[in-house]
């Protein structure tokens, strides 16, 4: 059975994906930025803070003790989950400025890296292990959160783009490995 | 060549996903950004990355998309069913109990009187329908996202054609 293997190189050029990403990239940036929002919104008296916080529920549980405090309240998602959106909306910016020009992208094997330490941090807990505060739970989310907004922001270079291969230099994973294979 | 069906591993995706979406306690991995969802998309763009690979085809990234979309469907399909199933066999607090729950949970009388009439509608028939339509757009807009990481990590360029042979 054949392989498949990298093909040439091809242009960016004149396609829809860099303003595709770039709403995403922003549609992300609000969404995560939301989550500040609804705890000041609170703490004014405002009651679209509640409504604000409703958005976010169905993704996250929220409890107040592993959330960070903004503003006297506590933010509209838990601390994990503030990293992965933080990080991802990094992700996709950086997706939108750096990568078109920098033509380098991530490796697969980073996600499997980042996202471990994630698995450990839950099972600590259960394990009967001292789980980590708030602010650590954050830092450790924010790897992953990235490299999952830069693969979301190659996806979506790839969906809006009429060109066959629109980003020749993310070819990186699997396909280099598959090539190497071959020999 | 033709492209391999998606029936397949969207099916795959969603159904493993959606199994374990409906299962108490291991559904809450999905309050970390619906990450069960998304495993439903990464999933299908997975396997269909395998099925593209064994066929020689190339599998662009951006093609996750459509996949995590159908995985979605699959998922929102499966995760309700099973778990309705679930909430015949066990059971489901009446209304009156749910009101109670949250007052003992310390929620405020005038949210309790706000979402009573929330509450009654969702207990209903209307409730079942307006619930899987909730899961329906959850599933497919984070099945969506976890298809085109998956489609990014586990793309595939198609082998040119050689140049000797036929």
């Amino acid at each position: 059975m054949s392989r498949p293997v990298a093909t040439e190189e091809t242009s960016i050029s004149g396609s829809r994906a860099r303003p595709a990403l770039v709403a995403v990239a922003f549609m992300a940036a609000l969404f995560a930025g939301g989550t500040f929002v609804a705890p000041v919104l609170d703490g004014a008296g405002v009651r679209w803070g509640k409504l604000l916080r409703l958005v976010y529920a169905p993704a996250c549980h929220q409890l107040p003790h592993r959330s960070l405090s903004i503003g006297g309240g506590p933010q509209a998602v838990c601390a994990r989950c503030a990293g992965l959106y933080l990080g991802g909306a990094a992700g996709l910016v950086a997706g939108a400025l750096l990568l078109y020009r920098s033509g380098r992208g991530p490796r697969a094997l980073w996600l499997g890296v980042a996202v471990a330490p994630l698995i450990v941090e839950w099972a600590l807990p259960r394990l009967g292990l001292p789980g980590l505060a708030n602010v650590p739970r954050l830092l450790l989310a924010l790897p992953a959160g990235t490299l999952a907004g830069l693969f979301l922001a190659e996806g979506v270079t790839s969906l809006f783009s009429s060109e066959p291969y629109p980003r020749e230099t993310f070819a990186r994973g699997p396909s280099r490995m598959l090539e190497d294979a071959d020999g | 060549m033709d492209k391999p069906a998606i029936l397949k591993p969207t099916l795959i995706g969603g159904a493993v996903f959606g199994l374990l979406g409906a299962v108490p306690i291991l559904n809450f991995i999905n309050c970390a950004c619906c990450a069960l969802i998304m495993g439903a998309g990464f999933l299908a763009s997975y396997l269909y990355s395998v099925e593209c690979g064994k066929a020689g085809l190339a599998f662009r990234a951006g093609e996750g998309a459509k996949l995590g979309i159908v995985a979605g469907l699959f998922y929102a399909v499966v995760t309700s069913i099973l778990q309705g199933l679930l909430a015949i066999a066990m059971g489901q607090p009446d209304l009156s109990q749910m009101l109670d729950q949250m007052e003992s949970g310390g929620a405020p009388a005038e949210w309790i009187d706000m979402l009573e009439p929330v509450l009654e509608v969702m207990s209903g028939p209307m409730g079942v329908v307006i619930g899987f339509g909730f899961i329906l757009i959850l599933a497919v807009l984070f099945s969506t996202v976890g298809g085109l990481i998956g489609g990014a990590v586990f793309k595939l360029e198609a082998k040119p054609p050689s140049a000797g042979g036929i």
